[in-house]
């Protein structure tokens, strides 16, 4: 890219780089990838043998990590950024740690869980939970001592310059100006620092804006001359957020949803796994184990069936989409932590991305440590090119299908092609009208030949003929009709819509959306200081009264555990306000219990009743048949 | 509608499944009420009482005759609900839900004891069945129309 080129690029993305707010007690920022690599060592894992290592730590360069390399398929080249501490670095650590959290008190600096962490989902969903950390024993992850080695080589980069960065990337597509500002955290800490899912080195995230060209009326792909940052109007940005794409990740300039300063979106980044939000707030990340995934189709059927061929009424719309066997986590993205941006505490230093960047386009390995984690949740990620088995990731080679925009024409442009459809429209309806006229007449003459056969003894196989292509003709010429008078409303439709674009009017800006990642709110919870405490206490509670039980009653251990998980679940479902739907759950669970009991005593003679209950009913239909 | 009675706006609000459903509790509760009867009566409550009066009262006789009086307590309750389902009252449908619950649970004990109802197991299998008819439960869940 030449030198204007890059300042031209510089001022567009400069003019609308997000600003990030962070969640207290965040501890990784975006930092520049040539800094993380002289922290890094080059390692490869060929297939079924030990990892090796390529280039020590202090030895990498960018140049040593695009050389080309071919140690055969399925070999998994990666970067390590920490080496875990031993103990007494980790003992030194800790104490620092706890010092200063006595001595300054910053507050920006303490994360707190705070109300409903453990109370936001019910047992079934705790105990699967509960398994899902134990899984962490036997895969591979991240060691526990890791994050805190990373915060420690972090602060020191940071003691040595402070900086925060950002890759800016602007491409065109479709008519587009798309500007992806890519964030590069030397660390995601979500599991051990936010009770969340995963930990891993290296973390990508990105942000998209897309904008028009207004001065232009058509800017095409092949046109890729940079417009001056004044000209460009912004109309919808996408936020990465863990691995969703498609409509639900886009929204308008203009909804309400997205908070601006200026022409700066603002995101809120999750604590720990970064992932972007447009609003502040505690969202529900739901993860789905592969070998639970069959009970969770199993659930699904269950409930398809239950609504659809039993009509039963179906669970209100916030807690449908829930799933026992998906394991819920809280990615906090509260935005009270540091903010980076224009006007804010720290400022951001751009760079420029392209598709010359060598470390991006040639390094197709993963950008932190392979745990050989099968989920790949503690995996570090690929770079902004690639995905994790080194095909192009989708937000690279087409950003606007990864907003799912690629059906959306930019406004300067959408006169013009609804201009292009309405002439089409006239040209397809010219064709029906020449085709009607033509198959009208020829129906006409086949009708009068007929007409004129009918009754005719010795030309009865003719009359049928004729007949035949009369009854396939009219069909097909009412199709051609249909077609018609569709194209024609069509045709209206498209006035209307070229006259509400005159107005600029796009239409509700949540329209696209069908379902809206929000945070979830106490009140929607139905969240207390009761439920809080409950979810806290019980499961120690339960765990001491087996052992009390086991001990002092042990004749009444089996009705003591019904009367101790009875208890705990109901004043659970009390607190959380779902009494009624734990009654319901419990009768209908009792009625499918006493449906298979009388199934059993009277299996036969529910066949009879059946079999003559479908006799009775065919019986009633052909009767009413009749009667009409 | 402002000159609407309240019984005109619960009739037009009110969806046939749901009257359907009171009649059905209303019936359960009332053979439930037969069948109360007939226990205490089968379980010589008259007989004691002719024979010896207030003066001594065995306990075994409460042995006897609790089976009757609980079974007589639930089919007014039943009844009861009945009437508050058919009046869309907002809580009638957690309660006889809950009824319906303890209904099928006391079912199954019997059924276990080798006493079963199986009579009763069918109704309140329907009875659960209609409450949760999706129409049946967004009468519950909306808000009967305001008298103007």
């Amino acid at each position: 890219m030449r030198e204007q080129e890059e300042q031209a690029a510089l001022r567009i993305l400069r003019r609308f780089e997000p600003i990030v707010h962070y969640t207290r007690g965040e501890r990784f920022f975006p930092v520049d990838v040539e800094r993380y690599l002289q922290q890094c060592s080059l390692w490869m894992k060929p297939l079924n043998k030990p990892p090796v290592q390529l280039v020590a730590q202090g030895n990498l360069t960018i140049e040593e990590l695009v050389k080309p390399r071919m140690d055969g398929f399925e070999t998994i080249y990666y970067l390590k950024f920490i080496e875990p501490l031993d103990l007494d670095d980790l003992a030194r650590y800790s104490i620092k740690q706890m010092v200063k959290s006595l001595a300054q008190r910053d507050e920006k600096d303490v994360f707190h869980a705070g109300w409903g962490r453990l109370a936001r989902v019910g047992y079934g969903s705790r105990f699967v939970a509960a398994l899902f950390s134990l899984t962490l024993l036997l895969r591979g992850r991240v060691p526990g001592d890791t994050a805190a080695a990373a915060m420690l080589t972090y602060e020191e980069m940071q003691r040595q310059v402070e900086r925060y960065v950002y890759y800016g990337r602007v491409v065109y597509q479709d008519g587009w100006v798309v500007l992806q500002y890519w964030y590069f955290y030397p660390f995601n800490n979500w599991r051990s620092g936010f009770f969340g899912v995963n930990d891993h080195e290296g973390d990508w995230e990105m942000v998209s804006v897309f904008c028009y060209n207004e001065g232009e009326r058509a800017t095409t792909t092949d046109d890729q001359t940079l417009p001056e940052a004044e000209t460009l109007t912004p109309q919808w940005v996408a936020y990465a957020s863990h691995d969703f794409s498609g409509d639900d990740l886009r929204r308008r300039w203009d909804d309400s949803e997205v908070e601006k300063i200026g022409n700066h979106v603002v995101v809120f980044a999750g604590a720990g796994s970064h992932a972007s939000y447009y609003a502040r707030g505690e969202y529900l990340a739901e993860i789905e184990l592969p070998f639970l995934s069959p009970l969770v189709k199993l659930v699904e059927t269950i409930k398809r069936i239950w609504t659809q061929t039993f009509h039963q009424a179906r669970p209100r719309a916030e807690t449908s989409a829930f799933n026992v066997f998906r394991i819920p986590f809280v990615d906090y993205a509260r935005g009270d932590g540091w903010s980076i941006g224009l006007g804010m505490q720290r400022v951001w230093e751009p760079r420029l991305l392209s598709e010359q960047t060598p470390w991006a386009e040639g390094y197709r390995g993963l950008w932190g440590l392979y745990a050989q984690d099968p989920i790949s949740g503690e995996n570090a990620p690929a770079g902004p090119v690639y995905n994790r088995d080194c095909s192009v990731r989708r937000r690279w080679f087409d950003p606007l299908g990864w907003a799912g925009l690629d059906k959306v024409p930019p406004p300067n442009q959408a006169l013009d092609f609804l201009e292009q459809q309405r002439k089409q429209s006239l040209d397809y309806c010219a064709e029906l009208t020449r085709a009607i006229e033509e198959k009208s007449s020829e129906l006409a003459g086949l009708g009068v030949n007929a007409a004129a056969l009918d009754g005719q003894a010795h030309l009865s196989h003719l009359h049928t003929q004729y007949s035949q292509r009369v009854a396939a003709l009219s069909s097909e010429l009412a199709a051609l009709r249909k077609q018609l008078v569709e194209e024609s409303a069509k045709r209206e439709a498209l006035n209307h819509y070229e006259e509400r674009l005159h107005r600029n009017d796009f239409g509700p800006a949540r329209a696209h959306i069908r379902r809206a990642h929000r945070p979830a709110t106490e009140s929607s919870l139905g969240l207390n200081i009761f439920t809080e405490f409950l979810a806290s206490v019980n499961i120690g509670v339960f765990m001491i009264g087996v052992v009390l039980m086991a001990l002092f009653a042990r004749q009444y251990v089996l009705l003591g555990l019904a009367v101790l998980i009875g208890a705990m679940i109901f004043a659970e479902a009390t607190f959380r306000g779902q009494l009624a739907r734990l009654i319901n759950s419990l009768t209908v669970g009792l009625a499918i219990v006493a449906a298979l009991v009388l199934l059993y005593e009277f299996f036969w003679e529910v066949i009879v009743v059946a079999v003559l209950t479908a006799g009775l009913f065919i019986i009633w239909e052909n009767l009413r048949e009749l009667r009409h | 509608m402002g000159n609407s009675t309240e019984s005109e706006v619960l009739r037009k609000t009110r969806p046939r499944s749901v009257v359907v459903v009171a009649i059905l509790q209303a019936l359960q509760g009332l053979g439930l009420l037969g069948y109360g009867i007939y226990l205490i009566h089968s379980s010589g409550w008259t007989m004691v009482m002719k024979s010896r009066g207030l003066q001594y009262i065995p306990f075994p006789m409460f042995e006897s005759i609790s089976p009757g009086v609980v079974v007589i307590v639930l089919s007014a309750t039943m009844v009861f609900l009945a009437f508050t389902l058919f009046f869309l009252q907002s809580w009638a449908w957690v309660a006889s839900m809950t009824i319906q619950g303890l209904g099928l649970l006391t079912g199954l004990v019997a059924y276990l004891r080798h006493r079963p109802n199986y009579v009763g197991l069918l109704v309140g299998i329907l009875l659960v069945m209609f409450l949760n008819q999706q129409e049946v439960q967004d009468a519950f869940r909306r808000k009967v129309g305001k008298l103007e």
